[in-house]
């Protein structure tokens, strides 16, 4: 995985994580894969992972059970929540790019359907 | 966090020039440490000095809480650029030198990481690259069960994309609690992997720093670096 | 940490490898002089006298007998090329940093690596003695005449029980001298490495060809001086504390012994000195 050097590697490591979990790669009550794993997969160093999964565990999107590892909350309130955070933080993205190319705020559901109807003509 | 490494005070002098001087470096157990610094600037100097080659120095270090240059060395294990052995020596032999020398050399250990760099145990010093010899000398330095190990440019006959399998391979061989001091020019590469910088300029430790503190600033390894010799002009 | 008999056993077998060659070199550039040297001599006589008495051993004895003989010549130049690659290869090992990274005090290794080459001298020693033994041995076995030649040789003397032991202990007191003096040769040329390298570190002038050539120079003057000073003074007291007038043989032996013995001591305690203390790896 590629990561931006100038943003810490556990903050990049726990979004990328949120990702899974929110796109549902991760299910809940599953059982993430081990520090080692993990650090392998990405590239990094275990320490790094330690420090992200902890901060999640701290946020309570993970949990863990002594001596088997770690795994994604069964809360579905919790991952319901994540998930819409996630959303939430891509719409922003879309609305603030949408803004800087100059369209207002109040067109930019007519453009979003216009252009949805396109893409559906064309499919 | 107990600490592995303790250097007070060190100063190392060669034809009057002081190479190192007051040298203060304390490092954790379990962290992978980059040692950056301009060619020339005692980063080799510093790595044998703690490995007890270089001599006729003032200040103490301390490793895994002993003094005494022996235990040192039994504690950590420095990249060795073979020179004991003439240029047709066999690599099965070299393994042979480790093995009944070390009692913490694991013939097993160094079968996988041979594998893994394609290294042949019939093949002659001379007759490997630059690039081979480098993976050679890793594979032996990280066939030992060290709590520091010392890796002074190990990567610069080695193409990128062997570099990364070797980096790869350093994640999966280390043990939690060792330590690993790099030092080396490819920053980028290993940045990722990095859990400190140790910075030698002006003969001493000018920085000494976490990866996640130099980016919770927004900036990369690479930036923190050149920007401490920005005022130095070009 | 490892052990001092390991380090020994592994440095044994690297300077051994070195005296198999020599050996083995030894062997057969023997043979080759030998049918030379028979060959020339228009086949030799195939016959050997001793005294009034001469044996027929045919012409293969005769190849026997005078390669036993070579072979005992040339332990002369196996001796001094083993002598000066020892000496040279003490030195190159002491500094080879896979050498040095050894968890082991260098006080340690530098003992274990001067005995090595002493040990392995005397492992060639007795090596050649073997093969020439065994040479011998050949030749009883295949030749009658040789067999009734050593018969005679050895029947002839008849030495008593106070004859042998003084032998005995002449070639003891010999050997400790050889190997006494082997010893304080290495670590004289240890002595001089080590200053030099200690000095030319320690001149503010790095990497200067005319200054480190300068400085090996002026220390091997003042050295041999030194060293001439220091024997002179030594012969001095101790043909003073040791009376002159009983100079037997033995008691020249004994006190050559134990004055090599003083220098080693004096001269390896040093060694060890300035080896842990300035000699880096390189």
């Amino acid at each position: 995985m590629e990561f931006k050097d100038n943003i810490p590697i556990y903050l990049q490591i726990e979004q990328y994580l949120y990702r899974q979990i929110a796109m549902n790669e991760l299910k809940a009550g599953e059982k993430i894969p081990s520090v080692r794993k993990l650090a392998l997969e990405l590239t990094v160093n275990v320490n790094t992972v330690q420090r992200a999964l902890q901060q999640m565990n701290d946020q309570g999107i993970l949990y863990t059970k002594r001596g088997e590892g770690n795994f994604v909350t069964e809360d579905e309130e919790l991952l319901k929540q994540t998930r819409q955070a996630l959303i939430d933080d891509k719409l922003d993205e879309f609305v603030q790019n949408m803004l800087t190319l100059g369209i207002e705020k109040d067109q930019l559901v007519e453009i979003l359907s216009n252009y949805l109807e396109g893409k559906n003509q064309n499919d | 966090m107990t600490n592995l490494l303790k250097i007070t005070g060190l100063n190392y002098k060669k034809n009057q020039k002081y190479i190192l001087r007051d040298v203060n470096l304390t490092l954790d157990e379990g962290k992978i440490i980059a040692l950056l610094g301009e060619n020339g600037a005692g980063k080799t100097s510093l790595m044998r000095v703690i490995a007890g080659v270089a001599k006729n120095y003032s200040g103490q270090v301390e490793l895994a809480g002993g003094k005494e240059e022996a235990f040192r060395k039994a504690h950590l294990s420095f990249t060795d650029g073979l020179s004991g052995f003439g240029d047709t020596t066999k690599i099965k032999e070299v393994v042979n030198f480790y093995e009944s020398l070390y009692s913490d050399f694991s013939e097993n250990e160094f079968d996988e990481l041979r594998k893994f760099m394609k290294l042949d145990l019939d093949m002659r010093l001379n007759q490997l690259s630059r690039g081979m010899r480098e993976k050679l000398i890793i594979a032996l330095t990280f066939a030992r069960k060290a709590d520091l190990y010392l890796l002074d440019e190990p990567f610069g006959g080695i193409d990128a994309m062997a570099r990364k399998k070797i980096i790869n391979s350093i994640i999966l061989w280390k043990e939690d609690k060792a330590t690993i001091l790099i030092s080396d020019h490819f920053v980028n590469e290993i940045s990722t992997l990095l859990d400190e910088v140790v910075i030698i300029k002006n003969q001493t430790v000018f920085a000494h720093k976490s990866t996640d503190e130099i980016r919770e600033n927004h900036e990369s390894i690479e930036e923190y670096y050149e920007g401490l010799y920005e005022d130095e002009g070009e | 940490m490892i052990s001092f008999s390991k380090v020994f056993k592994e440095l044994f077998h690297v300077k051994n490898r070195v005296v198999h060659m020599i050996v083995l070199l030894n062997a057969v550039a023997s043979i080759i002089l030998t049918l030379i040297m028979l060959t020339s001599s228009n086949g030799g006589k195939g016959q050997i006298s001793t005294g009034s008495r001469a044996y027929e051993i045919g012409n293969f004895g005769g190849f026997i007998l005078v390669l036993a003989g070579v072979m005992a010549m040339m332990i002369f130049f196996t001796s001094a090329f083993y002598f000066i690659w020892s000496s040279v290869a003490n030195e190159k090992i002491g500094r080879q940093q896979t050498w040095q990274l050894l968890p082991i005090s260098s006080s340690k290794f530098y003992l274990a690596n001067i005995l090595s080459s002493l040990v392995s001298y005397i492992y060639m020693g007795l090596l050649q003695v073997a093969i020439i033994a065994l040479d011998l041995l050949f030749g009883i076995m295949v030749s009658d005449g040789i067999r009734k030649w050593v018969n005679y040789i050895f029947s002839g003397t008849e030495l008593s029980n106070v004859e042998v032991a003084e032998i005995a202990q002449g070639l003891i007191l010999g050997a400790l001298i050889v190997l006494l003096s082997t010893i304080l040769w290495y670590l004289l040329i240890g002595i001089y490495h080590y200053l030099t390298r200690a000095a030319i570190e320690f001149m503010p002038f790095a990497g200067n060809k005319f200054i480190t050539f300068l400085i090996r120079v002026v220390l091997l003057v003042a050295f041999i001086y030194a060293l001439s000073m220091i024997l002179n003074v030594f012969s001095d007291a101790s043909r003073i504390i040791f009376d002159p007038s009983r100079a037997q043989a033995f008691d020249t032996m004994y006190l050559a012994n134990l004055q090599l013995l003083i220098l080693d001591i004096v001269f390896g305690g040093l060694n060890i000195f300035l080896y842990s203390r300035f000699v880096e790896a390189k």
